[in-house]
């Protein structure tokens, strides 16, 4: 039995949903009310009277998931159905939101409230133990369904299209951003240098990390000092961590090419020549992200039962034996963990080469590419389609980095 | 009442001028020496016109065109900003920027008291879009020094490519195959890539002005400025950033803005002297044509109050502002009067720089990536990290030029 003032909100939203429909929805050049809006070639108000009535028998037999879902329905379509008319199409291209509450009117506003106050009546029917944990979430659910998830899959939605984010007209064109992803010579070669650039960090970051991670664990004197040293510049900012490696690698000033001519070593144009200048951005990103994986191997080896280690120097297993036999493998989920989150962040490389070469100099990678196509071309459409593209590049590359992993862990 | 009717009187007064002011929202990218000049305009333009504020937002210019895009997108961009020149076109066509009313500026003043050159892109189907800023146009710098070190004449600066290639050679110098000294740094900057192509005939455009065509000028230009890195070995990648050469005294000549009169003073070595002059001319065909590129300053389509903000644009290009500007950023003027001023023409770092302004023709880039950077992207740096055959590069960036254009253009 649903309680009473539970009733009383649920109700009211109805009748301001049942008020709207008599009330004009948008102004323009003229009132329109709801009845001249159609979504999929149905009046709005067939739509919403329905759902409205749902939501009635929903709630009163108490299927509160149901209910919920039915009064988000009515809140989607109250956003979205202001867009079915061709004279507010162009609130799609800028000032989206100056412009479409400009439109909006009364009716549209009860709409909204009325679907608000329904789906308020609905969650407090849940029950504090199981509502709270679900409320705790929400801020956090919000932001990131808003934050990621909502623009992953508005990606994919505009990948079919050729969408200018200054113009109104967004036609949908298909598979054609794909077929010209296909064929881009640019973008394949985007992908090699972010390639390349992952193949100089990922090998080099794991090793580093891992030998130092070894000897903090291996040498117990001063573990907190040189935990935070390492992990400093994980935590600096990549804008200034940037600004500083271009003037150590100035090929005047800079200390790079200084410590070269103590050995003799004629001076590098180290950002400026095509032959180095993306082993240099590596090499600072491998500075810069050393830190973080040192911590996660760390605590892959405190995790490792002291008893083990002992045990196997009772049977005396030396230092490279105990590390070749029993600390690897046995870190084998940090070592996992670190290889495929290293891959999936050396693939997506951006701010440093932004940052220290412009994407000159043969740097431009991948995203550094769909930025440029996106931002300075002006073409959406296709920028999201090689999103998606290099998205389902990473996650094969992540699978089958998880299966050969699994594979090993099964030797 | 009567106390009461004081008070009300009173409050209205306070208020209506805190009412009645226009606020205009500038955006411009950020360079220490244009921001500090244009805030002195601000607080001067303020003080003779109390019913208007300026706020100015000053962005790095890195992430200048990125914001003003997402701010115009999303509409919450400012009154008035600069846009490139070559943008303007695109701008209009996607109904961002308004035109300036005819009571503050009209399409004939515009016409007449400016450089053609400079102002070119500017006015659109008879209306003034914008007014020109940071005019640059592409002069030589060479080091006299250097020249004469080499046992050139250190008060002649070559005239035509055949002598600027004789003196790259001359002064270039190489120690146990190591380049010690470059001629002339070389970066495939793509208005002096244009600039050579120009001189050498190129007209860039086919008949209906939508297209770029493959030309043998401009493959001509493309191949001398390549064979100099590759062939002649004037300059080599490896060498550094052909600024920082010039700065530290180890280049003698290099092309670049008007604009680097500034940064070399103040950022050279402390020996470092220094020369300006017209670019060399084509050996044949006897052209000095540069490029100039240039900004706009351009009123958005939404600002309310547009002659309030012409009067703030036109105020900030005026012949005494631009006086300003040229002496204290080395931005180049665009109205003709003030070319011939003599207090800048009494500084002969100047005087070849005014000078090529005579010669200066629009850069063919149009369009807000400025797709005329295809030819250093691409064309120069096929040619000279890749080693492809230079007609194939430079067909390869006039097919992506092309792209461009009828990817952007097309959607109009």
């Amino acid at each position: 039995m649903v309680p009473g003032k539970h009733k009383v909100v649920f109700f009211t939203g109805i009748l301001l949903i049942a008020l709207s429909l008599f009330l004009p929805f948008a102004s323009g050049k003229e009132s329109l009310m709801a009845w001249d809006f159609s979504l999929a070639g149905v009046r709005l108000p067939f739509i919403i009277i329905p759902l409205a009535l749902a939501c009635i028998v929903a709630f009163t037999f108490g299927k509160i998931f149901l209910t919920l879902a039915l009064s988000l329905v009515l809140l989607i379509i109250d956003l979205t159905c202001i867009f079915s008319k061709e004279q507010w199409k162009p609130a799609l291209k800028s000032k989206f939101f100056i412009d479409f509450f400009k439109v909006t009117w009364v009716g549209w506003y009860l709409l909204a409230v009325g679907a608000l106050l329904i789906i308020v009546a609905t969650i407090t029917l849940f029950r504090d133990r199981k509502r709270a944990p679900y409320l705790f979430l929400m801020p956090m659910l919000a932001g990131i369904g808003f934050l990621t998830f909502f623009p992953a899959l508005f990606a994919l939605f505009i990948s079919f299209r050729k969408w200018n984010i200054l113009i109104a007209n967004k036609p949908f064109v298909g598979l054609a951003n794909f077929e010209k992803a296909f064929s881009d010579e640019y973008f394949w070669r985007s992908i090699w240098i972010s390639f390349k650039y992952a193949l100089g960090v990922i090998p080099a970051k794991i090793l580093i990390a891992f030998f130092f991670a070894f000897l903090i664990y291996a040498i117990p004197k001063f573990k907190g000092f040189f935990r935070v040293v390492y992990f400093l510049p994980t935590v600096t900012s990549v804008v200034a961590v940037s600004v500083i490696w271009n003037w150590i690698y100035n090929p005047y000033y800079g200390v790079a090419n200084y410590v070269l001519s103590v050995f003799g070593i004629p001076p590098v144009n180290w950002l400026g020549d095509p032959k180095t200048a993306i082993w240099a951005v590596a090499a600072v990103a491998v500075w810069r992200g050393v830190g973080y994986d040192i911590i996660i191997f760390l605590a892959g080896l405190n995790d490792i039962p002291r008893t083990t280690v002992e045990a196997s120097q009772i049977d005396g297993a030396n230092g490279w034996q105990r590390l070749r036999y029993i600390l690897i493998p046995l870190m084998k989920p940090s070592l996992v963990f670190v290889f495929i989150t290293s891959t999936i962040g050396a693939i997506q490389v951006f701010s440093e080469i932004y940052m220290m070469t412009g994407g000159n100099a043969e740097t431009k990678t991948a995203v550094y590419y769909i930025w440029e196509y996106g931002f300075s071309r002006l073409q959406m459409g296709y920028a999201s389609t090689m999103s998606l593209i290099l998205f389902a590049i990473i996650l094969t590359i992540s699978l089958i980095q998880m299966r050969v992993t699994r594979l090993l862990k099964e030797e | 009442m009567k106390r009461v009717l004081s008070i009300l009187f009173m409050v209205v007064l306070l208020v209506f001028p805190i009412i009645a002011k226009t606020t205009i929202t500038h955006w411009m990218h950020y360079s220490p020496a244009r921001v500090e000049l244009i805030l002195e305009m601000v607080e001067e333009f303020m003080a003779a016109n109390p019913d208007i504020e300026i706020e100015l937002q000053a962005i790095p210019e890195g992430e200048y065109k990125t914001k003003l895009l997402a701010a115009l997108a999303a509409g919450s961009g400012p009154d008035v900003a600069q846009i490139p020149s070559n943008a303007m076109t695109e701008f209009y066509n996607y109904g961002l920027i308004q035109p300036f009313p005819e009571s503050v500026v009209t399409p004939e003043s515009i016409i007449n008291d400016y450089i053609p050159a400079a102002v070119e892109k500017l006015v659109i189907e008879g209306e003034v879009y914008g007014v020109p800023t940071d005019v640059q146009t592409i002069v030589l710098f060479y080091n006299p020094v250097l020249f004469e070190a080499a046992g050139l004449d250190p008060n002649r600066p070559p005239q035509d490519w055949n002598e600027l290639i004789e003196y790259a050679r001359k002064t270039t110098i190489w120690q146990d195959g190591k380049m010690v000294q470059s001629g002339w740094g070389i970066a495939g900057y793509h208005p002096v890539v244009e600039t050579f192509m120009r001189q050498a005939g190129a007209t860039f455009w086919d008949e209906s002005g939508e297209k770029i065509v493959f030309e043998e000028a401009q493959l001509e230009a493309l191949k001398f400025i390549t064979d100099a890195v590759k062939v002649e070995k004037v300059y080599v990648p490896e060498f550094g950033s052909r600024w920082t050469g010039f700065k530290q005294i180890k280049q003698a000549m290099v092309f670049g803005h008007g604009a680097m009169v500034g940064s070399f003073l103040s950022t050279g070595s402390k020996d470092l002297v220094f020369k300006t002059a017209l670019a060399p001319a084509h050996p044949v065909t006897g052209s000095r044509a540069n490029v100039i590129t240039n900004w706009a300053l351009v009123i958005m389509s939404d600002a309310d109050d547009s002659e309030a903000a012409a009067k703030w644009l036109t105020y900030i290009t005026s012949a005494d502002a631009q006086k300003k500007w040229m002496l204290k950023t080395g931005e180049l003027p665009s109205l003709k009067k003030v070319l011939e001023d003599p207090e800048l023409l009494s500084n002969d770092l100047y005087v070849p720089i005014f000078e090529s302004l005579k010669y200066a023709v629009p850069t063919f880039s149009r369009g807000w990536a400025d797709p005329a950077s295809e030819l250093r992207e691409i064309a120069y740096n096929e040619i000279i990290n890749n080693n492809m055959d230079p007609k194939a590069a430079l067909e390869k960036a006039i097919k992506e030029i092309n792209i461009y254009l009828e990817e952007t253009f097309s959607q109009f």
